[in-house]
């Protein structure tokens, strides 16, 4: 008898386990790396920890660090540039680059990374304060002097052997004033002023000798405007997220609140104006979209564009010229894509697309090395606004359209669809991308696996969501296999008065459900184990999170597991009737990732209750901790920034440049930290009609160093790197 | 215990061998509402209930004359059998449509639940609880017993959780305005949904996703609730009754 209660309690315990645990150990085959990249590190600007050389200064109390101080004792140190008189932060220097900047008495030392650090452009800003901003000038040759025909000054001597024999144009620039009597409170004299410094003549009557000397330009600039030199506050560690509002409101229009108009917008996250830090497309249906460009310390530049009635968006390098464009699809017309120069969003009708899309999702899936892109149709609404007018014309469906030399040749995979999401997992495991588009409306999700034969339909899944509202792909287990998450609508509170407002609805919308019904009503989890995928969404337990959109997984508080964050709301007066403001009123859901095993709603602050739609994770302020951004409808859009400080991280960038999808969209990245493989790849756009980063995010716990990195590019080969520091952005490119 | 000298035994309790006159007609008679009622386009429920009434003078003629027999403890005790024995009858039905016949979940509702799940339910489960303490209380003595009145509160106590959960519910869309929304089928204690699976005390606990209690829909959390409580029944009176094997027993008819 005791040994039968022995056996049964064992038994037990190996089912709770078993049930309770989402881990498998990865059984990876062997990568065989044959492509050499290039890799540049570089640490992160706020980073928490510093592990470089640092020295400070006890006259001015700012400290110094790799590789602006090895700049500045290679370059003659106090004597040139005078002390420190900041920290070092991200600073928005001009249209064309923002970056890590300090401030010295006499200089700004810009970090340009791999173009190493320069002086900023000091004399030309002094001016500009002084407002007398410089203009060419009419100087003629004369001996003893160097005319500069760039700007038409002239230098003469002393101040010209000064300029010669200490770095010339690299270290002064050109002249941009004559040479003039200059006056401050305890000193005048000539003084001549060059791009980047101030040269002034200092008489010493007493050995009746001149000196030349620089000017406190640094010290000057900011006095006059301090806020210029004093590094943006940062957030505290404070274990939760502090809201920022950004100038944009997506808005559903006149005709009001109503199903399909109630969907909202999409937005997208990338670098626009390549200066390093990720800018933000913000979608709108009646408005303009909006385009942020980020000026480093959550401060962004807003730019209405004459884009509108946009769905999703997505910032991507379509053509490869090494440029990030702006693509949208829209609600009745085709798909455009905007190039962002001198501040504007130059608008293009996407080549050889015709018809009007809802969902899209880019990845190169004929492996010529150039990014495709699918689109799915949202036939509901458009039944709805155009009758039979739409299938008359043919219909929608889901196309995939394959980038030529002159543009786009289209193939349609079939006629129907309310596509909202498109992913490109490996549904069978043979290597290849496959396409899944989620479908709105009880319509069943679909797939098609890439064959030899071309594109073949499968369902794979035993119980999907009926809904598909957002959809993404990522590992939630390290198990270095991916899992494809899907939103739906499901309350998270089953508190009666939750439920109250849902069972009118639910009602209507929510096919009855049998007991063989493979669609349910709820966010599903689909995880390869055995062959054979399961929706273990409820196992797991992130199977409701209210009326859901947007959902994405990401490592906020770096410890090595992603979390998942989903934003919630509807509003809708068709629907909603019985709900005062006829607004289902929802916080969003941030799920801890517990291990792998299960997740758990945490409040980091990220409980916004406006009725979230698009929504991506990014890290803006390039500090190694994923912030959020969410465009809601009738709300302002805001963004979340990240002071949890909990763990090290790495980014890593991928540039291909023996291909024409320079982002790589479609790599996978492995880091590997001791026994545990972290497993991400680069995408385009997921969740809810939401573009990503083309940086990807890994948090590693405590680790302080990644043992190995291995890079599989879109085309199947292979790169690895050895033991690369944390806390830092790794660039891996790929070509000259 | 409070019994008769002649001794009662479980096969007794569907002994309707005297009753099968009475039960012909009253099928008979119960059968002719229910053709009305078809003609009328009344639910199904209610040509069941009818037809379930009509076997009903039947079967209260049977239990009087048990009562009449061997006392009012081996009467209620028949009456709990046979009650609890169609119960399991109505769940098996449930389960045959849910999982068979694959109707969705909300018209999956038996036989009588039909008219309304949760008063039903919460009804019969209430009567159950309060024969089976009376038959305790009678004397009805054994581990089984025991373990059946502590399952029967137990299910008693959860359709009492899902019937104030279906009148807040009910309540909370009146004063929304949305009149005429059903409330009926919302998770109760147990079962995928229910409390102990998205409770705050148990959500990271393995606890939360206990295969089968926190995982099965409420159809199968209560068929098995009721496989349960039959089966304990049985077994205690089966227990109860053999003790006194040696007392002979008089036929019913």
């Amino acid at each position: 008898m005791a040994l039968l209660l022995r056996f049964f309690i064992v038994c037990c315990t190996s089912l709770m386990l078993l049930a309770c645990s989402g881990v498998q150990s990865a059984v990876l085959p062997p990568i065989q790396p044959s492509v050499v990249v290039d890799v540049t590190t570089t640490a992160y600007t706020d980073a928490v920890t510093n592990t470089t050389r640092t020295q400070c200064f006890d006259q001015t109390g700012f400290c110094v660090s790799d590789p602006i101080l090895a700049h500045w004792e290679n370059n003659g140190g106090v004597s040139v540039f005078g002390y420190p008189i900041s920290d070092v932060f991200v600073s928005r220097v001009d249209a064309n680059w923002t970056g890590p900047v300090q401030w010295f008495e006499r200089d700004r030392l810009e970090d340009h990374g791999n173009a190493g650090v320069l002086s900023g452009r000091l004399g030309v800003a002094a001016l500009t304060q002084q407002g007398r901003p410089w203009v060419p000038g009419a100087d003629v040759a004369a001996d003893g002097c160097q005319l500069f025909a760039e700007t038409g000054y002239a230098v003469c001597e002393p101040f010209l052997s000064y300029w010669q024999q200490n770095g010339g144009l690299t270290r002064f620039g050109y002249p941009i004033s004559g040479r003039y009597i200059g006056q401050s409170d305890t000193w005048s004299g000539p003084v001549q002023y060059f791009e980047r410094r101030r040269l002034e003549l200092h008489a010493d009557t007493a050995r009746n000798t001149s000196t030349v000397m620089l000017g406190n330009l640094g010290s000057e600039i900011c006095a006059t405007n301090a806020s210029e030199c004093t590094k943006p506050p940062v957030q505290a560690c404070a274990n939760t997220f502090v809201r920022h509002e950004l100038a944009h409101t997506t808005s559903a229009g006149p005709a009001g609140d109503y199903v399909y108009t109630s969907n909202g917008s999409g937005l997208a996250v990338g670098d626009l104006n390549n200066d390093g830090l990720s800018d933000i497309a913000l979608g709108n249906i009646d408005g303009p979209v909006s385009i942020l460009i980020n000026q480093g310390g959550f401060s962004f530049t807003a730019h209405q564009t004459t884009l509108s009635d946009v769905r999703a968006l997505a910032i991507v390098d379509m053509d490869g010229d090494g440029q990030n464009e702006v693509v949208a699809t829209r609600r009745f017309q085709r798909p455009v894509y905007g190039s962002w120069q001198d501040n504007t969003l130059t608008l293009t009708d996407m080549p050889d697309v015709y018809m009007a899309f809802y969902a899209m999702g880019w990845h190169d899936l004929n492996g010529d090395g150039r990014l495709d892109v699918v689109f799915g149709t949202y036939d509901t609404e458009q039944l709805k606004e155009q009758g039979l007018i739409f299938t008359q014309r043919g219909g929608g469906g889901v196309f995939v359209y394959y980038r030529t030399d002159t543009g786009y040749r289209g193939e349609r995979l079939n006629n129907q669809a309310d596509a909202l999401a498109v992913a490109f997992p490996d549904i069978n495991h043979d290597g290849l991308s496959d396409i899944v588009v989620g479908n709105d409306f009880n319509r069943r999700d679909m797939i098609w696996l890439a064959t030899p034969r071309g594109w073949q339909a499968d369902e794979p899944f035993r119980q999907t969501t009926e809904n598909t509202m957002g959809m993404v792909v990522a590992d939630i287990n390290n198990d270095a296999m991916f899992e494809i998450f899907a939103t739906d609508m499901k309350p998270y509170d089953q508190s009666t008065d939750t439920m109250a407002k849902w069972l009118p609805v639910m009602s209507k919308l929510t096919r009855p459900l049998t007991a063989d019904d493979p669609q349910y009503p709820e966010n599903s989890l689909q995880m390869y184990q055995n062959g054979t995928w399961d929706d273990r969404a409820y196992d797991l337990q992130i199977d409701s999170s209210g009326w859901s959109w947007s959902g994405k997984f990401g490592d906020f508080d770096n410890d090595g597991w992603q979390d998942l964050y989903v934003v919630n709301g509807m509003i809708a007066k068709d629907l909603f009737a019985h709900i005062a403001e006829k607004e289902l009123v929802e916080a969003n859901m941030l799920f801890h990732n517990q291990r792998g095993a299960r997740f758990v709603p945490v409040d980091w602050g990220l409980n916004d209750t406006s009725s979230g739609r698009g929504m991506s994770i990014a890290d803006f302020n390039n500090d190694g901790r994923l912030d959020v951004v969410i465009n809601p409808l009738n709300d302002a859009a805001v963004v979340y920034e990240n002071t949890l400080c909990q763990g090290k991280s790495v980014k890593v960038k991928l540039v291909d440049n023996s291909t024409a999808n320079k982002a790589a969209v479609g790599a996978v990245v492995r880091v590997h930290v001791g026994d545990t493989i972290y497993t991400r790849t680069v995408t385009a756009i997921s969740g809810y009609l939401s573009g990503d980063d083309a940086m990807v995010h890994v948090g590693v716990g405590q680790a302080t160093s990644i043992d190995k990195i291995i890079v599989i590019w879109p085309d199947g080969n292979a790169s690895q790197l050895e033991q690369q520091p944390v806390d830092t952005t790794i660039t891996i490119t790929r070509g000259s | 215990m409070v019994s008769s000298t002649l001794q009662f035994r479980f096969r007794q309790i569907f002994d309707l061998r005297a009753e099968v006159v009475w039960l012909m007609y009253g099928l008979a008679v119960g059968s002719l509402f229910a053709y009305i009622a078809a003609q009328q386009k009344m639910p199904l429920w209610v040509m069941a209930a009818f037809i379930i009434a009509g076997a009903l003078p039947a079967y209260a003629r049977h239990t009087y004359i048990i009562y009449t027999r061997y006392g009012w403890w081996s009467a209620l005790l028949t009456m709990l059998v046979a009650a609890q024995s169609f119960h399991g009858v109505e769940h098996v039905v449930q389960w045959i449509q849910y999982h068979i016949l694959r109707w969705p979940f909300f018209r999956a509702s038996g036989i009588i639940s039909a008219a309304n799940a949760e008063w039903v339910h919460f009804l019969w489960n209430w009567m159950v609880l309060i024969i089976m303490i009376v038959l305790v209380k009678g004397g009805l003595r054994n581990w089984a017993a025991w373990l059946m009145l502590a399952w029967t509160t137990a299910h008693t106590a959860e359709h009492t959780y899902l019937m104030y959960r279906y009148q807040q519910t009910l309540n909370e869309l009146a004063v929304l305005g949305a009149w005429g929304t059903s409330a009926q089928g919302l998770p109760g204690f147990f079962g995928r949904d229910g409390w102990l699976a998205t409770s705050d005390a148990t959500r990271d606990t393995f606890v939360c996703r206990l295969p089968g209690i926190t995982t099965a829909v409420r159809l199968d959390v209560h068929f098995w609730w009721n496989v349960g409580e039959t089966l304990l029944l049985i077994l205690a009176t089966s227990l109860q009754l053999n003790k006194q094997k040696s007392t002979p027993t008089e036929p019913l008819v």
